[in-house]
């Protein structure tokens, strides 16, 4: 094959790019031809014989022209969105469903709709239920699961450190929301005295563990006075 | 989720994350585009083919992540240079945490650990 109809397919090739980006504004559409043909010079360039068959693999790793539109034409679709976060979305969207099917499939399988919790530490058993399906962690879902412990396979402690990702899905969103519902659940075991003072019902044992009435564990004293060192429970404990 | 999702589910995860793997390629090294693409090329699934890098390295620089210039080469005509503008290692940093907590989120999940 000589150089001229090496250059023949090459153009071709170069044409056919124009062709499927014609829908892609200038002057884009001429840095993208221009730069896939310079990639294409380079990778020439490493051909050792420069055959018929080398050129056409070349092409062929260079990629459909369509292909190349169709990803130009994508970003152009894009161009609203925020560029920064445009890729992490696209990705958080896709493992998002994902693990909302896996574990709504989950929780569906064992526990029909409801994970019930059930304080370890208390022969009295309360239940807390805490609906899958809520549209997003508050205060109240938060202080329900602070009541509660998990039981297997979805144990958890509430002691050290919860990050957000760990409390969406199961009532807390952040350490400061977490602090804010453990206080509200001393708050409610604090027994106001006739002589207008409160006194606690709760303790905080050896551990630094919250313990209350029922003998349940709430959390660490530390993860609350870390977020709210004002606290009652961090001035009185 | 069916088993025939799988090419289009990563198509869209390559999709998200590939422009940091750019900038990542970028924050140490300014590169051209043929040299960008080879090194991409190496690591399995990242890139479908090699003229898709292009419409990539089109979108950074307008999105102002990576800036070009012309460089003199001793092989041939001059090269275009890609290099990292601050903005473009300030969304890497970002993406960089934010990947790290994500991932191991869904390694917990999928490898059938609860929270702790």
């Amino acid at each position: 094959m000589t150089k001229a109809s090496i250059d023949g397919v090459i153009d071709d090739y170069l044409r056919r790019l124009q062709t499927a980006l014609s829908r892609l504004p200038e002057p884009r559409r001429s840095q993208l031809v221009g730069e896939i043909s310079e990639h294409i010079a380079e990778s020439r360039n490493d051909l050792p014989n420069q055959t018929e068959q080398e050129i056409r693999d070349l092409l062929d790793r260079v990629g459909r022209p369509e292909d190349i539109a169709a990803e130009a034409l994508a970003d152009e679709l894009e161009l609203v969105d925020k560029p920064s976060h445009r890729g992490l979305i696209a990705v958080l969207i896709v493992v998002a469903a994902m693990i909302v099917g896996f574990g709504t499939w989950a929780i569906l399988a064992r526990d029909n709709h409801h994970v019930t919790a059930t304080p370890p530490l208390s022969k009295k058993t309360t239940t807390t239920t805490v609906s899958t399906s809520d549209s997003g962690p508050t205060l109240a879902t938060c202080t329900s699961a602070v009541t509660g412990f998990y039981s297997p396979p979805l144990s958890w402690s509430f002691g050290g450190t919860i990050s957000s990702d760990q409390g969406v899905g199961y009532g807390c969103e952040n350490q400061e929301m977490l602090a804010n519902a453990m206080m509200k659940v001393v708050d409610a075991n604090v027994t106001p005295t006739s002589a207008g003072e409160a006194s606690g019902a709760y303790g905080v044992n050896s551990a630094g563990q919250i313990i209350v009435p029922n003998g349940q564990v709430i959390g660490l004293y530390q993860t609350v006075c870390n977020v709210l060192p004002k606290s009652t429970l961090c001035i009185n404990g | 989720m069916v088993a025939g999702g799988t090419p289009k589910l990563m198509a869209q995860m390559r999709r998200g994350a590939i422009e940091y793997c750019v900038l990542a390629l970028l924050r140490n090294d300014e590169r051209y585009g043929f040299e960008l693409t080879r090194e991409l090329a190496n690591f399995d699934g990242l890139v479908t083919s090699e003229g898709t890098i292009y419409p990539l390295l089109s979108r950074l620089r307008q999105d102002e992540l990576v800036e070009t210039f012309w460089q003199e080469s001793l092989q041939g005509p001059p090269r275009r240079y890609y290099r990292i503008t601050e903005k473009g290692r300030l969304a890497l940093e970002s993406f960089v945490v934010q990947w790290s907590t994500f991932r191991d989120t869904v390694d917990k999940l999928i490898l059938g650990g609860g929270p702790t």
